[in-house]
């Protein structure tokens, strides 16, 4: 009998035949024999929770909840969800129904974390359906030879290992049947208690995730994006990248169909030169990795009523997601016609679908301000036809005033600052009108980048002044030059990139990984997003970036005229400035902790999720940063990263979805020997999971703080501290306070600031923690013991083959 | 008085704040027995009375320092007690300190407070923070500063120009 000490042995025999036998696939396990439902070839041992339903994993979110306790700020002290109330909550007031101020608040995070989630999962259901109808169901789910784990979320959440696209039906099936329990707890006289709302919220967050990999793993298999490509190509960005002198059509939204429609019929009738195609928000991203050459990136949402009322397209094409209601009114003042693509934004405009393709451009040609087309197809030749038509006839309209007629406006201003009142981050209007009207337009210029570009203050001005165009047309100078390039958005990090950074990320030798993602309502100028991604650059963190946030990095360069995508390499590595891609492909950045936990760990996927999430939450060191928060979508996907483990610092305007989760680094926190079970309490690291920063400097000095991770090795922890105190200084010119709560002992100081760390916990009354060895921090965890099923698989003898 | 929240969006409920000068705010402050003073990231960026607000801050925060108070300072706003004597300081984040102020046994300087003051921090977020303390720390009571009427603390400011807010805080200050 062949015996390994330490661990069960498996051994397969493809065939054994013998004068007697003839025997295939047999399999032998010393200890016991194998069920066969417990293996299937080249394929993990599923684990305790594939698909789990919105019970199924409460026990983890106890555990989340219980570090880091939901912190609540009313925007509103009343319930009007049913005719019962209104009802007054108030401090301990109850409605009717018996709700309270926590439960309605937790209601409110759910229903924002639910659309968010139904709107990621209703853009992958569409994409896959139309991917499937156009392309095919057996398109393979192959993202290259680096990524051999294709869907590691999709794997985690659901056991399930996609081959072909058709395979993520039944995944979508699931997220549908969960998105109906979602929705039917926020219904009166359902779930009343505020953690049971939180552990839902969570769930969605999670499912949002799983939507997310859905939707971009199909496009970019279906339609070849880049997957996982450390050089994607340079596209260009900016208003000043667009050619107005040829016929313009501008997208906008987060669909890649009819876009990419667009881009194939150009390519077709070989008129790819003779049009201009540019794109704002995540379509822009999607629409340059599927044609690099050809498609331009405008901006990001706040560049949405800027550019349509510079009268620059002559074609408006609105899909989904995160597009102003009223922008079809800003494209009709400049006399540009709208085609409207999604169910789920038809925005009153006649259903066209059916009609012929000629009377569509007929009717556009003569000054229908709009159709809905749901077939992408005949959007693409729609578009380019219309805008081909059209473009020399609409040169005069131009909605922005002369500088004249500035001065004159400016001029006209009472200055009762309601725009300033109105405005979300109340700009400066009324000093920017006062110097207009002296004929100085500077400060209108400087408004331009922290404007949001909303119109929010138009339409509080009583003398209706158009605020935003003076805005534009002082910057318009700015804005024709504003060109820079960024890397098209590359899709997965790969498992190969991943084996090479596992030794210094796992041990947090590489201090973190760090997420600008997220919309544009920045509390300040949008810069502010570029030097962040700068200054954790530039300390050597892995900076990943998305949607509207990888566009402002790309929106600034250096003395050079460099952005830093073309500064610095786009590997997933310390020092690299990589653009995933759209909102979608938030996942991946998510996905890269299951990578890891999977390379460096070798851990269990399928269907564990507990397991994985405590990896990302003990062991990973990232903090995802949402600067310009706004959307639903960006809470969901800020409480899926929760889930998954990953804290989230909001900008300011982050604190009005009403929920946080913060820690108190006063309550130690339980953790668990993965081996003995032994409990022992320990202070909690990271301190907080979902945090909102009022400032640049607080959010880079809390990010890197939120990067320090239980597990961290003392290089690890010594390279975080290190950076801390450094930034700490750097923005605060003095010693952080709470340093004592992260020096585990004398191994985790940096040498070359030995002496004042020392100093400043001498201080604070600061103990070293003794005996921590490298064993140990590899064996302790969130998760009591029997949770681990990685170790609870190899306990029964189950083997499987990853990377 | 009636005043309107600055932001004219932000009508949290029936309980709204009581509008008060300058010399009231400075009676509030000066009968509390331990005021928390917290004050955020407009103090690096605003004027009030043609002086910075920052000047404001220091000599509030100095004056409550010599009560055995304590200042925190929220985002970047320690960069202007940088070179300040005679000023008990900590940082903190908006949010960690609201988080703290909901037990009623927490204290900055070791000792339960029974007033909060904000100044200077971002709007919505300083809105939000009253919110948290309005509902869940019935023990306290919060006034802000700020030139903008705050519907979420007990007692505001009405919405002022820039010139009037100077002169009510100097009011503030003289009380202290």
């Amino acid at each position: 009998m062949v015996g390994i000490k330490g661990g069960p042995f498996n051994a397969r025999l493809k065939s054994l035949r013998t004068p007697s036998l003839n025997l295939s696939d047999l399999e032998i396990i010393v200890g016991r024999v194998k069920a066969p439902e417990e293996a299937v070839e080249g394929e993990e041992p599923i684990g305790p929770t594939p698909m789990p339903s919105i019970k199924d994993l409460r026990y983890w979110d106890e555990i989340l909840l219980r570090r880091y306790k939901p912190f609540y700020s009313p925007i509103c002290d009343m319930c009007c969800f049913c005719v019962f109330g209104k009802c007054d909550l108030t401090g301990n007031k109850r409605g009717v129904c018996g709700i309270d101020i926590k439960a309605q608040q937790g209601r409110w995070s759910l229903l924002t974390a639910v659309t968010g989630l139904s709107t990621h999962y209703s853009h992958a259901k569409e994409l896959v359906e139309w991917l499937i109808e156009t392309k095919g169901p057996d398109v393979p789910i192959d993202l290259g030879e680096k990524t051999p784990v294709e869907a590691p979320i999709t794997r985690v959440i659901t056991g399930i290992t996609p081959k072909k696209l058709s395979d993520f039906e039944p995944v979508l099936d699931y997220i549908g049947r969960q998105i109906g329990d979602l929705v039917a707890s926020i219904h009166i006289g359902q779930e009343s208690d505020a953690f049971d709302f939180e552990s839902k919220a969570l769930h969605a967050g999670m499912l949002d995730a799983l939507s997310m990999e859905i939707a971009d793993i199909a496009q970019i298999c279906a339609l070849d994006l880049p997957k996982g490509d450390i050089e994607p190509p340079l596209v260009e960005i900016g208003v000043g990248t667009v050619d107005i002198k040829k016929p313009v059509i501008l997208c906008i939204g987060h669909n890649i169909a009819p876009g990419s429609e667009i881009l194939n019929y150009l390519e077709e009738k070989g008129l790819a030169d003779a049009v201009e195609v540019c794109a704002l928000c995540c379509t822009a991203h999607d629409m340059s990795r599927y044609r690099s050459k050809i498609a331009k990136i405008v901006g990001q949402i706040s560049m949405q009523k800027k550019f349509v009322r510079s009268g620059f397209a002559d074609v408006v094409i609105i899909d989904e997601q995160c597009i102003y209601t009223d922008l079809q009114e800003e494209a009709r003042k400049v006399k540009a016609p709208v085609i409207v693509t999604s169910p789920k934004a038809m925005r009153g405009f006649p259903d066209r679908t059916n009609a012929p393709t000629d009377e569509i451009v007929k009717e556009l040609l003569d000054g229908v301000p709009g159709v809905l087309i749901l077939d992408p197809e005949k959007v693409g030749e729609v578009a380019v036809r219309v805008a081909m038509e059209l473009a020399p006839r609409r040169r005069k309209y131009k909605e922005l005033p002369d500088v004249e007629a500035i001065i004159r406006l400016a001029k006209y201003c009472k200055h009762c600052k309601a725009c300033e009142r109105a405005c979300p981050n109340s700009l400066k209007i009324s000093d920017a009108m006062y110097a207009a009207a002296d004929g100085d337009l500077s400060k209108l210029v400087e408004l331009e980048d922290k404007c949001f570009g909303c119109g929010k203050c138009e339409s509080e001005c009583s003398r209706d002044i158009p605020v935003l165009s003076m805005i534009v047309k002082a910057a318009e100078r700015q804005l024709k030059e504003d060109r820079s390039k960024i890397r098209a958005g590359r899709g997965p990090i790969t498992d190969y990139e991943m084996r090479m950074v596992a030794d210094t990320w796992g041990s947090g030798i590489t201090p973190g990984c760090i997420a600008l993602v997220g919309c544009a309502n920045y509390p300040g100028s949008d810069r502010e997003v570029y030097e962040m991604a700068k200054e954790f650059l530039e300390r050597g963190y892995i900076v990943v970036a998305t949607g509207c946030a990888a566009m402002a990095i790309a929106r600034y360069k250096d003395e050079e005229g460099k952005s830093l995508y073309e500064t610095h390499h786009g590997i997933f590595d310390a020092g690299g400035m990589l653009n995933i891609g759209s909102c979608v492909s938030n996942s991946h950045i998510i996905a890269a902790g299951i990578r890891l936990a999977v390379v460096f760990s070798r851990r269990i996927m399928r269907g564990n999720f507990a397991e994985l999430a405590d990896y990302w939450l003990s062991r990973t060191g990232a903090c995802g940063i949402v600067w310009g928060t706004m959307s639903q979508k960006a809470y969901s996907i800020a409480s899926a990263c929760n889930r998954f483990g990953i804290p989230v610092i909001l900008g300011p305007h982050g604190s009005k979805y009403r929920r946080l989760y913060l820690g108190n680094r006063d309550e130690l926190t339980p953790m668990y020997h993965v081996k003995t079970g032994e409990r022992r309490d320990e202070i909690l690291v990271p301190e907080h999971l979902l945090y909102v920063a009022e400032s640049k400097e607080e959010a880079i000095v809390t990010a890197i703080k939120l990067c320090m991770r239980y597990n961290d090795f003392a290089a690890g922890r010594k390279a975080k501290i290190m950076h801390y105190v450094d930034a700490y200084f750097k923005y605060f010119g003095r010693m952080p306070e709470d340093l004592k709560y992260f020096v585990r002992n004398e191994e985790d100081i940096p040498s070359e600031m030995r002496e004042v760390v020392l100093e400043e916990l001498k201080r604070e009354g600061w103990q070293p923690k003794e005996g921590i060895t490298w064993q140990e921090l590899v064996d302790i965890s969130t998760l009591e013991k029997e949770k681990i099923w990685t170790f609870e698989a190899m306990r029964r003898g189950l083997r499987w083959f990853t990377v | 008085m009636i005043s309107e929240a600055y932001k004219s969006g932000n009508v949290p409920g029936p309980l709204t704040a009581v509008i008060v000068d300058g010399s009231i705010a400075g009676e509030i402050i000066k009968n509390a027995k331990n005021p928390l003073f917290v004050v955020g990231s407009m103090l690096a960026t605003e004027e009030a009375g043609g002086k910075k607000l920052s000047e404001y801050a220091i000599d509030i925060a100095k004056r409550l320092s010599a009560r055995g108070c304590v200042t925190i300072t929220t985002a970047n706003a320690i960069s202007v007690f940088k070179d300040v004597k005679d000023v008990n300081t900590k940082i903190m984040g908006v949010v960690e300190v609201v988080d703290r102020l909901q037990d009623p046994n927490w204290g900055a300087n070791g000792k339960p407070h029974d007033l909060v003051v904000f100044l200077g921090i971002h709007y919505w977020l300083g809105s939000q923070g009253l919110a948290t303390l309005k509902h869940f720390a019935p023990h306290l009571r919060t006034l802000t500063l700020c030139f903008m009427n705050h519907p979420n603390a007990d007692w505001s400011f009405p919405n002022m120009n820039k010139e009037d807010w100077g002169k009510a805080l100097e009011e503030v200050i003289q009380k202290l």
